[in-house]
């Protein structure tokens, strides 16, 4: 089997960053991940330009998923391909591959990166950026990406041992469950974060009835907002409502 | 009614199902209809694994709709059907699978597919099957997540 | 100003870029640009101030498959250069915190709409690579994507000089027409903005077992922060 070399590996691997380069509502991520996955083939399918162009082709179709998971498709696309290059695998496999597990990889970090971590990750950045700016945005991107690349890492060294091994890493690093904790450290931060901006208003009342009040007033709010989300009210309409509600202040 | 949404997506499980629509309509189970998923247990397991905890899946073959229907309603669960594209939709409501409502979540880009929307791409047979699911009593929704306000198709009749 | 706008339109330019075309390590996060704005005119501690309670707003809307969310970059923009100018070396008072965030929804609908626009110009470049390819010419993905590159980073850098341009008008012509009582006026929906980012948050974070402690660790840090006050 022709495996690649560890330069066109490490080419294909910098190269993953920019799978959302040409992003669109037709072919979604497929540029970008035959962009990334380019270095692979030309070295798998050297000196056989016909058949370079084909595997490259099959890499322009349809492709989406989360950015970051990405990196295991593309370490099993490369697997894949070599196999392919060799006989011992159906080329049309490959992309059979891909369309199977983009799905799920695009659910699993939609909820883990989008939905959990970042979310963490933010609101811990909040909180200490409140003592001082630059300390919060160091501790929100430290948070974010030491988990960040160690998942690209991890996923895509994964992946380049093949589709088995991948499954069983991510079993392994069983991001569903790391979601859940996540979300619970987001929601205990997210909690400190009203705490805090609350108390900062109850500290001008007088009585500790006052602040009572203001705080079930605050958690109220804060349930009822919630709510609205739930129901898809999006952020924007229920700040351009109160945007309505601040101008006819003004206007009295 | 314990089947709270029915929804044409040809990536099944992702983001915007367990992120957005599971939330949205308080569901517990996914019922994921479709029959290359049924007979290929690898792409099982990684769909299993972008199941939030908390929420159950299930598998089955697309003439097995209506059983899965049934066997959820009677367990008292709140369930979200899962179809990969509008066809097998007419075959599960021919079957009997009871939604009246059908929401259009994404279908790929092909060569000569119509924009519907940002993300939904109907080839001629996909107008054919609206037709048919809209004369029978169903009406079509074409969005992604419940943020969108998108684009309805009532029932005719 | 001028020179400060141009640096605010290319240090915007690359948060963009971060935000979907390239890495993503969170530099295009509101708090980052927010930040980064107030630096570049003068006050980050003001901009800082916008930016963290930008950042947690529109957490809730998450960019999935083709759904995108409001764009809390172009907000954090717009927000970060205004509050830096209006607070001048100060902190920013609370009228202006809640008009500039308020304002900022605008920037963040339109930035959405932007990001729509180069998506679909995407698609063109996509499709031509694609006929590329069918011709034989390899060449085609890496100048696709390349291109398509250089317009997400065009689109950002423009955004950038547009809202951060509006960032600077707003917090000099606009804001000052208003008498300080009426800003006072305008404080009463002020506690309201950073409750709207918790629910965000609360929302994204909620599961079952974690409901009640979200109000648990509310109160404590309540608790906390009142006793505190309190007693200094």
């Amino acid at each position: 089997m022709p495996a690649v070399s560890p330069e066109a590996r490490r080419s294909v691997w910098r190269r993953q960053f920019l799978i959302q380069g040409c992003w669109n509502y037709e072919g979604m991520q497929n540029v970008g991940f035959a962009y990334a996955i380019l270095p692979a083939l030309r070295e798998i399918y050297s000196g056989r330009p016909e058949e370079e162009l084909k595997s490259v082709k099959r890499h322009i179709e349809f492709f989406n998923t989360h950015p970051v998971l990405g990196a295991v498709v593309l370490g099993a696309g490369v697997r894949l391909e070599e196999s392919a290059a060799a006989g011992e695998t159906d080329p049309a496999r490959v992309g059979a591959f891909k369309m199977g597990w983009m799905g799920s990889l695009g659910a699993i970090g939609d909820s883990f990166f989008w939905g959990s971590l970042r979310p963490m990750a933010s609101v811990a950045g909040a909180i200490i950026a409140l003592v001082h700016p630059l300390a919060g945005i160091a501790a929100l991107l430290v948070l974010y990406n030491l988990t960040h690349l160690a998942v690209r890492r991890r996923g895509f060294a994964a992946g380049m041992r093949g589709e088995q091994a991948a499954i069983e890493w991510l079993k392994r690093e069983s991001l569903n469950v790391k979601t859940g904790n996540r979300k619970l450290a987001a929601a205990v931060l997210g909690g400190a974060y009203a705490g805090i901006f609350t108390g900062r208003t109850a500290i001008f009342g007088e009585t500790g009835l006052h602040a009572i009040a203001l705080f079930l007033i605050g958690a109220a709010a804060i349930q009822f907002v919630t709510m609205m989300f739930r129901k898809a009210v999006s952020p924007s309409e229920i700040l351009a409502f109160l945007l309505l509600v601040g101008v006819l202040i003004l206007w009295q | 009614m314990s089947l709270v949404l029915a929804r044409i997506d040809c990536r099944l499980i992702h983001g915007q199902v367990v992120e957005t629509w599971v939330p949205h309509v308080k569901a517990n189970l996914l019922i994921v209809a479709n029959d290359d998923l049924a007979a290929n247990p690898m792409l099982r397991s990684v769909m299993e694994l972008a199941v939030p905890v908390g929420i159950r899946v299930r598998f089955c073959r697309l003439d097995e709709v209506v059983a899965a229907i049934a066997e959820a309603d009677r367990a008292g669960d709140r369930s979200i059907l899962l179809l990969s594209n509008a066809s097998d939709a007419v075959k599960a409501r021919r079957d009997g699978a009871s939604f009246n409502l059908l929401n259009i979540g994404n279908l790929h880009f092909a060569e000569g597919k119509v924009q519907i929307s940002p993300s939904v791409f109907f080839a001629p047979e996909d107008f054919e099957a609206l037709r048919w699911l809209r004369s029978h009593g169903v009406s079509v929704c074409v969005k992604g997540t419940p943020f969108e306000s998108g684009m309805s198709f009532e029932a005719e009749g | 100003m001028l020179w400060r706008i141009l640096l605010a339109g290319i240090l915007g330019g690359v948060c963009y870029l971060d935000r979907t075309a390239a890495f993503q390590l969170m530099l295009h996060r509101p708090l980052v640009a927010a930040t980064l704005m107030g630096a570049v005119f003068g006050n980050f501690q003001a901009g800082a101030q916008v930016g963290i309670v930008l950042e947690l707003i529109y957490l809730v809307h998450l960019p999935v498959g083709a759904s995108l969310p409001p764009d809390d970059t172009g907000a954090a923009i717009f927000a970060g250069t205004a509050a830096a100018i209006v607070a001048e070396g100060r902190l920013l008072d609370a009228g202006s915190f809640t008009a500039l965030i308020l304002l900022s929804v605008a920037f963040a609908e339109l930035g959405k709409g932007a990001d729509a626009t180069v998506r679909k110009i995407n698609g063109r470049i996509a499709r031509i690579t694609r006929n590329s390819l069918e011709r034989g010419d390899l060449k085609a993905v890496e100048h696709g994507l390349l291109a398509g590159l250089t317009l997400f980073g065009i689109a950002g850098v423009l955004l950038s000089l547009a809202f951060s341009g509006a960032g600077v008008a707003v917090s000099t012509y606009l804001l000052p027409q208003f008498s300080p009582q009426l800003q006072l006026d305008f404080n009463a929906l002020h506690p309201v903005l950073p409750l709207v980012g918790a629910a965000s948050v609360f929302t994204c974070g909620r599961t079952e077992r974690t409901a009640y402690l979200f109000f648990l660790a509310m109160a404590v840090a309540f608790g906390a922060t009142v006793l505190f006050g309190w007693v200094v």
